[in-house]
């Protein structure tokens, strides 16, 4: 209890600082507080108090091991240790690479942020945003698979010289294109037509 | 409310990514995090009491005068030395095992615990944290590999390799367990010899890689296990002895130790290999290697700079097509 004593007191502060910033209508900290405190504290109870990061580790590694099995990729995981998978490498000499799916690789970072920045966007109803939430989560989810599905892919019929490339390089490159996607289509886009549906009837401000 | 809106928002994502990565309370974990639904093994053996004793060993090359000695900190029932030598990575510096700074031998016992970081948020494995005890539960569900039976000889066929790391402490676990042996010959001892890739190169001989090599003798009702670490190219780092394996009563298949980061000349966040053989002829994997990294492979501040350019380059784009006449 005594860990959680700041992370609450600090909790308490947010929310008070958000109240004010709403009853004065003051949108641009409000939102910015808003999104970044929201994001952090997912982050910050979901990896401590909240199994939040270790189930999404657990369920990731699993659906992963599922989807390389489908395509005949031998992979192992362990009970005890929840995101990590041995990898069967084929190239070269044959052995195993051991993958930690751990905060960066789960998800959790991209998902946080997400759910933060629609929370508290003041333009959209609350349907809208929850709507779009939920959309953002799976498609974000999926994106991380993909992007572990590549990164086997790459080591298991790469090599294990490829671990850095695949994951560094090839994996990350395919999960922030379709994050990108993800934010284009619902942040970016909505907005845009939001001001533009705003403009034409002369409501901005 | 309005299109000064947008920017804004780009900045929130910007802030909240970096706010994100950047937090060195978030990037403090870095170790696997066990799952609560494992399943623990029952111990099957007993730890001896704490006695441990500390002998130095003079350096092989060394050009102080002072009378170089080694303190050593082990586990409960260890005994351990360390051979400092010349080179500017052969001084063993381990927290578990050896230091070469010039101090008096010191015969005080230190406990198993190597490091001093204080505890965090991060939880324990769910057989507990790993340690060198002569207990074998806290190793269920831990990362392994299993070698099939019957492809080495009679004592020495190894059965799994189980490796892993504890949150926050600078040691390399391993717990080798060989398939049973006749009766009469169970009490067999063995060496094993664990060789590490620390360049991660797949060349396993060169001067930066480690061989481990783990003597295990079992006896009625304890066991000594003797582990010597050497360059690959053949110089001692460092030795450690104590009873980690299991006893004759208590089957004589398992024994346990762990490797100080410093004493292998890793970093938390190395990618190493591995691979382990018995005198008996066997081999685990049976062929290749297990390539592994603790701790992610792209250290934060890394990510935090490719999540900042990203963020940057939407942001960019984003903007200038808000502000583009409609």
């Amino acid at each position: 209890m005594e860990t959680l004593l700041g992370p609450l007191v600090a909790v308490g502060l947010w929310l008070g600082l958000l109240v004010f910033f709403r009853a004065h209508r003051i949108w641009l900290p409000y939102y910015a507080l808003g999104s970044v405190g929201l994001a952090t504290a997912i982050i910050y109870f979901g990896r401590g108090p909240l199994p939040l990061e270790t189930w999404l580790k657990t369920i990731t590694g699993i659906q992963v091991h599922q989807l390389m099995d489908l395509v005949g990729v031998p992979t192992r995981l362990f009970e005890g240790v929840p995101g990590a998978l041995m990898v069967l490498v084929i190239s070269q000499e044959i052995g195993w690479t051991v993958l930690h799916i751990d905060i960066e690789c789960s998800g959790l970072l991209e998902s946080a942020v997400l759910v933060g920045l629609l929370a508290f966007y003041p333009a959209w109803s609350l349907g809208k945003k929850l709507t779009l939430m939920a959309i953002g989560l799976a498609a974000t989810y999926l994106a991380n698979l993909a992007r572990l599905v590549t990164i086997i892919a790459v080591l298991h019929w790469g090599g294990k010289d490829t671990l850095f490339m695949s994951h560094t390089v090839v994996g990350r490159a395919v999960f922030f294109a379709i994050v990108v996607l993800v934010y284009w289509f619902l942040l970016t886009r909505p907005t845009i037509e939001t001001i533009r549906h705003r403009l034409g009837r002369g409501v901005v401000g | 409310m309005g299109p000064k809106l947008l920017k804004p928002a780009s900045l929130v994502l910007a802030l909240a990514m970096l706010a994100i990565t950047a937090s060195p309370a978030l990037a403090a974990k870095k170790t696997p995090t066990p799952t609560p639904t494992a399943t623990r093994v029952p111990a099957t053996a007993t730890s001896a009491p704490p006695t441990a004793t500390a002998t130095a060993v003079p350096p092989t090359a060394t050009a102080t005068s002072a009378p170089p000695t080694a303190t050593a900190t082990s586990s409960p029932g260890a005994t351990a030395t360390a051979s400092p030598t010349s080179g500017a990575t052969a001084t063993p510096t381990g927290t578990a095992a050896a230091t070469a700074t010039p101090a008096p031998p010191t015969a005080t016992p230190v406990p198993p615990t190597a490091t001093s970081v204080p505890p965090t948020a991060t939880p324990a494995p769910s057989g507990g944290p790993l340690s060198v005890d002569g207990q074998y539960g806290d190793w269920a569900g831990r990362e392994r590999i299993v070698d099939p039976t019957a492809d080495g000889n009679l004592g020495g066929d190894l059965h799994y390799l189980y490796w892993g790391t504890n949150p926050n402490e600078d040691n390399l676990y391993f717990m080798i367990e060989r398939y049973a042996d006749s009766a009469t010959r169970s009490g067999d001892s063995v060496t094993y010899t664990l060789r590490i890739d620390t360049d991660n190169d797949g060349n396993f001989g060169s001067d930066l890689d480690r061989v481990v090599t783990v003597g295990y003798a079992p006896k009625p009702s304890k066991s000594t296990v003797q582990v010597r670490v050497s360059r690959a190219t053949g110089t001692q780092i460092a030795s450690y002895s104590g009873d980690w394996g299991q006893s004759d009563g208590e089957g004589a298949l398992q024994v346990e130790f762990r490797v100080p980061f410093a004493n292998l000349g890793i970093i938390a966040q190395q990618t190493i290999r591995m691979y382990v053989t018995s005198d008996e002829g066997d081999r685990a994997p049976d062929s290749g290697d297990v390539q592994w990294s603790p701790v992610p492979i792209l250290g934060y501040p890394l990510l935090a700079a490719v999540v900042a350019g990203a963020i940057y380059l939407v942001w960019r784009e984003k903007g200038r097509l808000a502000w583009k006449p409609s």
